[in-house]
């Protein structure tokens, strides 16, 4: 019965532990978006580390961890934005929202064809959600240009490629750092 | 095991409804303006890290690559500008020098002059809609410098950039001239001082409208602010004229402005406050 209470006194510390590990993990992760990613060329600037990182999260993890993440990544980004507070993590949570629908119903499974196919569907959702919430909130000057496949397809294809990457990191990670008393010996 | 998996998704549809109405709430105490604290530490814990590797990145450096003959034909173009600007320079000054006797003689009373606050570049504008046409920045100088909505933005060089857009405590956004946003009243440096309004074009360029007919422009004019815009005094160099589009029923002629500054990198910019 003690035992049983000290475990999950040691698993309470070590839950709140990970949630703060996470929460420095969203705000370096915005940093590096804002202050390096977005200026770098060849086409590396298209890269959107916080919304493939939300999508990795429900593939990989679940929808409580992936809330918890829209939560951590999504209220620096408000706040380091110009825009009306709300429409970043509004996006995101309708974002992760399909996402969580398409996942349920018609992607059942969690492979990695699931994840690229999340990411494109976020992507292309982020910049059209994007655009419509700026142009109706701001009601600064869009045009349908800001729209065209020539600026987006590109963007999905370089999220693409990182939500690839960030899988076999992923799976390389796990490998690496496998219980040796779980593997079996032949 | 149905009677498990349907509590696991009435779980995850509590977990789901109380994410929602917990950004709700951050929506309106946002709005209400009880948590700029939180806006404060965010801003206070990520700027130095951002800025930092802003200031690092190499921005631009991989968008100018060109040839060493195209090269050496700008440099000689740059010589022969500096020439004639130097020509320029000395009658200006010999100008301003007869124009302020001719103030004190006339006891006319000057307007007071604006003053420049320095503001470091922290980030452009990943966070926006147009980010494809990179025709924002965020500069880590707000209302604590007493900067406000529409004051004119200038390089290192004097020339105007942009013009102050959003602005925070201790942020505040520009749009750059190439921006549909930034809007200036304009002047050509010609003989009648044709007016017009300056605006960024597609993030590209600067397009200035509203010029009449009647006016004769040519490629190569210099395009000044007129002073017509409150908070943005007149004289500063916007761009020189490389385009001419006249239409032979319109009333109004355009102008396509190409900006005197590079605007790809830049890190240090000043505000100028009236």
């Amino acid at each position: 019965m003690v035992a049983e209470i000290h475990r999950a006194a040691r698993d309470d510390k070590i839950f709140m532990f990970k949630r703060l590990l996470a929460i420095i993990l969203a705000l370096a992760l915005v940093c590096f978006q804002l202050g390096l990613i977005d200026q770098l060329g060849y086409g590396l600037s298209w890269l959107n580390l916080p919304l493939v990182s939300l999508v990795f999260a429900l593939n990989a993890f679940s929808l409580n961890a992936a809330w918890f993440w829209l939560l951590a990544i999504g209220l620096p980004l408000e706040y380091l934005s110009f825009h009306p507070f709300g429409l970043m993590i509004g996006l995101l949570a309708v974002i992760l929202l399909v996402d969580q629908l398409l996942l349920k119903h018609w992607l059942t499974d969690r492979s990695a064809y699931t994840l690229l196919i999340l990411t494109a569907v976020s992507v292309l959702l982020y910049e059209l959600g994007f655009w419509l919430g700026d142009y109706l909130l701001t009601g600064g000057y869009l045009t349908i240009l800001d729209l065209s496949w020539n600026i987006i397809l590109p963007k999905v294809g370089a999220n693409f490629l990182l939500a690839a990457g960030l899988l076999i990191f992923n799976n390389a990670l796990n490998h690496r750092f496998r219980p040796v008393f779980l593997e079996q010996h032949r | 095991m149905q009677l498990i998996n349907k509590k696991k998704s009435v779980l995850h549809y509590k977990k789901t409804i109380i994410t929602l109405v917990v950004v709700f709430l951050l929506a309106i105490f946002s709005w209400a303006g009880w948590l700029s604290f939180a806006n404060q530490a965010i801003v206070w814990l990520t700027r130095p890290v951002v800025g930092w590797l802003y200031q690092t990145s190499p921005s631009g450096s991989y968008n100018n690559q060109t040839s060493r003959a195209v090269l050496l034909g700008l440099l000689k173009n740059k010589d022969d500008q500096l020439t004639k600007l130097a020509v320029d320079e000395a009658k200006l000054n010999s100008l301003q020098t007869e124009n302020e006797s001719l103030r004190q003689y006339l006891k006319f009373n000057q307007s007071q002059s604006a003053h420049l606050v320095l503001a470091n570049v922290i980030y452009r504008d990943f966070l926006s809609a147009t980010s494809w046409q990179n025709n924002e920045l965020v500069i880590d100088q707000g209302k604590n410098a007493s900067l406000v909505t529409g004051q004119a933005v200038v390089s290192q060089a004097g020339a105007i950039i942009g013009c102050v857009g959003q602005v925070r405590d201790a942020s505040a956004q520009v749009y750059l001239i190439t921006n549909q946003n930034c809007r200036l009243a304009a002047a050509i440096n010609n003989e009648t001082q044709t007016s017009g309004i300056a605006q960024g074009d597609l993030g590209l360029t600067v397009k200035l409208n509203f010029i009449p007919q009647t006016e004769k422009l040519s490629v190569g004019q210099l395009v000044v602010s007129s002073g017509l815009t409150a908070s943005v005094p007149a004289g500063l160099p916007i761009g020189r004229i490389v385009q001419i589009n006249q239409e032979n029923n319109g009333l109004w002629q355009d102008a396509i402005v190409e900006p005197l500054d590079n605007l790809d990198r830049l890190l240090v910019v000043g505000v100028l406050i009236k």
